[in-house]
């Protein structure tokens, strides 16, 4: 795992061509592919808990935004991704915990 | 220092208020009891009791139901023992929370943990169950036990001290009221594996051999003290789950998709399937409708606020126990989506698995969201941030505010009587004015009919004509009492009631062919004979295309003295089946007598049993247990016992030396229990009895002294305690 600034190599351009594959194979949406790619991003790159705890507030926040402008189909595809980010929060935040752990 | 107490926990006891106000401005209206969906109100638990400690639910609801035993016992009328019951769950929810946080955040600020607990207590998801049937039953009561279940399971995996242990126990105990439905239990279960893993994994507890030892003690306590609906259960189990294997009637697919949630709902503690019949979606308030969007985007604010926590400087304990929190919401949100993309595959494989496949129900898996929610506010208002005046001023308005609004109809009141989910598609939101309700004023006759049962003490039992079917198998629909459920019988008598709308004999609806005008209506009394049925209430509240399908046989039967008036009134007419009729409780026949599932088959095979059935004289030992004198006469014959069919009831031959034989059960037998009794050459005895009882014994026996123990080392420790506080004191002097 990498921390700090981003500098790309031949791997990591195989693991992400790997991980858009991935979703062609299971024929996700743009948004699902990209959200893969960022929980493999968030890993790799030890992205820090807070960077990601931030994007997944304003995802959250935005869902009863949504709503309140009558976009309920939006809110409820918007509702599905937070829950995502938070997955790879939660997965990202217990990743740290086991290293510091170690 | 009593001054003092009451300083220390003021902010307990203005909580408290809040829920006092609601119990009383949602008291039940005098004169009524409960019928609704599956459930029923018991009002006779007097005679009922022993019916339901040995009967079906085999131990398991004794505990919830003692309660309302002591409730009658004092007085206390139907309506007021569901206020009694609004408020023990009100206020124990709130109090089992409030511990939690004392337990485990106790630097939290009392008047946070006390705005926290109310949220705990009154709140969407307990809106729900207090406005649909569910909130009725005895297994919805586990809520008030996760969070002091959690706390102390936390503190004896954390900390050693006694008095921790003797108190988890003493929970484990009260909290096995809730496994009526056993589901509850598997997913309690599986809720304390996760947390534990997540303890683990996050090092709140620590990998050691003591965490070991602490796991198999409370492995062990646990079962110990559950032993007494654990050990009945086993065998209905696999009978249950043969049944369930066998069966068309449950699609899974079918019931994933049905009770599957939105992250959007999981997120605000919504059901999505059925939201229509629940607040906020079912809004009481026409005059500030306005609010009802409103109230809909508010209920995102608990969890938006739990989120918050996420965002702001947490100590690392805090933190820790976050993660643990957010990660079992985040699997227990991904079971909720069920069916739903992208964890429909890995569900439907999941639901598939023994056991887990009882978990296909929305609240088995929802019951724990707002205790997780909860537990992350609370660790949102222990923050740093939150002591600065401005923020917990704010943040302290906002939350008030959505407490309010979210469980508006707690304060507002009409629970039962306005927002019942009864009440969802009426126009009158009011129970006195709908169609239907949940809230049964039962006419007097039927209490004045309780003398004639209360005065026939044989095993003889209840049903009812037309056939009248409610919405569901199980139910049924009497108009004018605004009953859509099980049928008031159940209630109110301590006799058994047979429902037409379920399956008595195998897989048959006998009751759906009663109005059949091709076949002489003789059959009905006939059948009715076969399963001792000697009362049967006919209807005059039924829906009129029954009465008026059923009208010519009734009045065919009551001609022809098959059915004798006992009692009439507006609401019924009580008819009583003759003696000559009914089939004894336990009888013999030389040949096995099947009954052929064809109303025009029916009375030519009764009739010939009716010539051949020898009555025998029995001794009940206790509910489910009997003995038969067996003579050399009873040599080859058939053994019958009125009872539902279940191949868990036994029958054995003990002979004189003692050597004991199992009968072999006649399984073409559908409409009673049937042995073969083999050629004997000495008399003896047949015991008969039903398997899961006598394992009820034993773990009654095991939980006991189980439960026992737990008071008698609560007792040592609190005693060594106090000795050592005492040697403290001297030492110090």
């Amino acid at each position: 795992m990498r921390q700090g600034k981003v500098r790309l190599s031949w791997s990591d351009v195989v693991i992400f061509a790997l991980g858009g594959l991935f979703g062609l194979m299971f024929r996700w949406n743009l948004p699902e592919t990209v959200l893969f790619l960022f929980f493999l991003w968030a890993i790799r790159y030890s992205l820090s808990v807070k960077k990601i705890a931030m994007i997944t507030g304003v995802v959250f926040f935005s869902i009863p935004a949504l709503l309140l402008f009558g976009f309920e189909k939006r809110a409820e595809e918007i509702a599905l991704y937070s829950y995502y980010v938070l997955v790879i929060l939660v997965v990202r935040a217990m990743i740290e915990i086991g290293n510091n752990s170690r | 220092m009593e001054e003092n107490f009451l300083k220390r926990y003021q902010g307990f006891y203005i909580g408290l208020g809040f829920l006092v106000w609601a119990i009383l401005v949602n008291r039940f209206p005098g004169g009524h009891i409960f019928i609704g969906g599956d459930v029923y109100q018991l009002t006779n638990l007097q005679d009922q009791f022993p019916a339901l400690h040995f009967g079906w639910f085999s131990g398991r609801v004794s505990l919830f139901y003692a309660f309302f035993l002591l409730l009658q016992k004092i007085g206390i009328s139907p309506a007021a023992q569901l206020s009694w019951y609004l408020g023990v769950f009100l206020i124990g929810a709130y109090i089992s929370f409030w511990l939690f946080s004392r337990l485990i955040f106790s630097k939290l600020n009392e008047w946070w943990a006390m705005a926290v607990a109310i949220f705990y207590a009154t709140n969407v998801y307990t809106l729900y169950i207090f406005t649909a049937s569910w909130g009725f039953t005895s297994y919805q009561i586990l809520y008030v036990f996760i969070p002091v279940l959690v706390g102390f399971y936390i503190k004896v995996l954390t900390e050693s001290k006694a008095s921790h242990w003797g108190w988890f126990f003493f929970v484990v105990s009260l909290a096995s009221m809730s496994f009526s439905n056993p589901a509850f239990a598997v997913s309690l279960g599986l809720m304390f594996l996760l947390l534990t893993a997540l303890l683990l994994w996050a090092g709140v507890v620590p990998f050691s051999s003591i965490f070991f030892r602490r796991i198999i003690l409370v492995c062990i306590g646990g079962v110990l003290l559950n032993a007494y609906w654990l050990l009945p259960l086993l065998p209905q189990a696999r009978a249950g789950v043969a049944e369930i294997s066998a069966s068309t009637d449950i699609v899974l697919g079918e019931a994933l998709r049905k009770t599957s949630n939105s992250v959007m709902d999981t997120v605000r503690l919504l059901q999505t399937h059925e939201q229509g019949k629940y607040y906020p979606a079912n809004f009481p308030y026409p005059s500030i409708a306005f609010l009802k969007p409103i109230v809909f985007l508010m209920a995102f604010v608990p969890f938006l606020l739990a989120m918050g926590g996420l965002l702001i400087r947490q100590s690392k304990e805090t933190r820790r126990l976050q993660w643990v929190m957010v990660g079992i919401w985040l699997l227990f949100g991904i079971l909720m989506m069920k069916a739903r993309f992208p964890f429909e595959t890995m569900n439907s494989f999941l639901f598939q698995l023994p056991v887990l496949n009882a978990l296909r129900g929305w609240d088995k898996l929802a019951i724990y969201t707002p205790f997780f929610v909860s537990t992350l506010l609370l660790m949102f208002f222990s923050s740093d941030l939150l002591k600065e005046r401005k923020w917990a001023l704010i943040s302290g308005g906002v939350f008030g505010c959505t407490l309010l609004i979210l469980a508006l109809p707690f304060y507002a009141g009409g629970l039962q009587t306005d927002l019942s989910y009864i009440l969802a598609q009426s126009k009158k939101k009011d129970y006195e004015q709908a169609r239907q309700s949940t809230l049964i004023r039962i006419p007097d006759p039927y209490y004045a009919a309780q003398g004639i049962f209360d005065a026939d003490r044989t095993e003889s039992r209840i049903s009812m004509l037309p056939y009248s079917p409610g919405s569901s198998i199980g139910r049924v629909d009497l108009p004018k009492l605004k009953i859509n459920g099980p049928h008031p019988a159940n209630a109110l008598y301590g006799k058994r009631y047979i429902e037409l709308s379920d399956y008595y004999i195998a897989k048959w609806i006998f009751a759906k062919e009663f109005s059949r005008s091709d076949i002489q209506p003789d059959w009905i009394v006939d059948l009715f004979g076969l399963l001792e049925i000697k009362y049967v209430f006919y209807h005059h509240d039924a829906k009129q295309k029954a009465l008026d399908a059923f009208e010519p046989q009734r009045q065919y039967l009551e001609e022809r003295g098959l059915l004798v008036r006992q009692m009439q009134n507006e609401w019924f007419t009580l008819y009583e089946i003759p003696k000559q009729w009914l089939f004894p409780y336990v009888y013999t026949s030389p040949t096995p007598i099947t009954l052929e599932l064809n109303p025009e088959k029916v009375s030519e095979r009764v009739q010939e049993l009716r010539k051949d059935a020898v009555s025998l004289s029995y001794e009940k030992k206790s509910f489910k247990e009997f003995t038969v004198t067996a003579d050399v006469m009873l040599s080859n014959q058939v053994l019958y016992l009125n009872e539902r069919m279940d191949p868990l009831w036994r029958a054995e031959l003990v002979q004189e030396d003692g050597s004991v034989t199992p009968l072999s059960r006649v399984d073409t037998v559908l409409y009673a229990n049937a042995w073969k009794i083999p050629s004997l050459s000495k008399d003896g005895v047949i015991h008969i009895h039903y398997f899961p009882n006598q394992l009820l014994w034993v773990g009654e026996w095991i939980s006991g002294v189980a439960f026992l123990g737990v008071i008698g080392w609560g007792v040592y420790s609190l005693r060594r305690n106090r000795l050592k506080e005492k040697q403290y004191v001297n030492c110090s002097e």
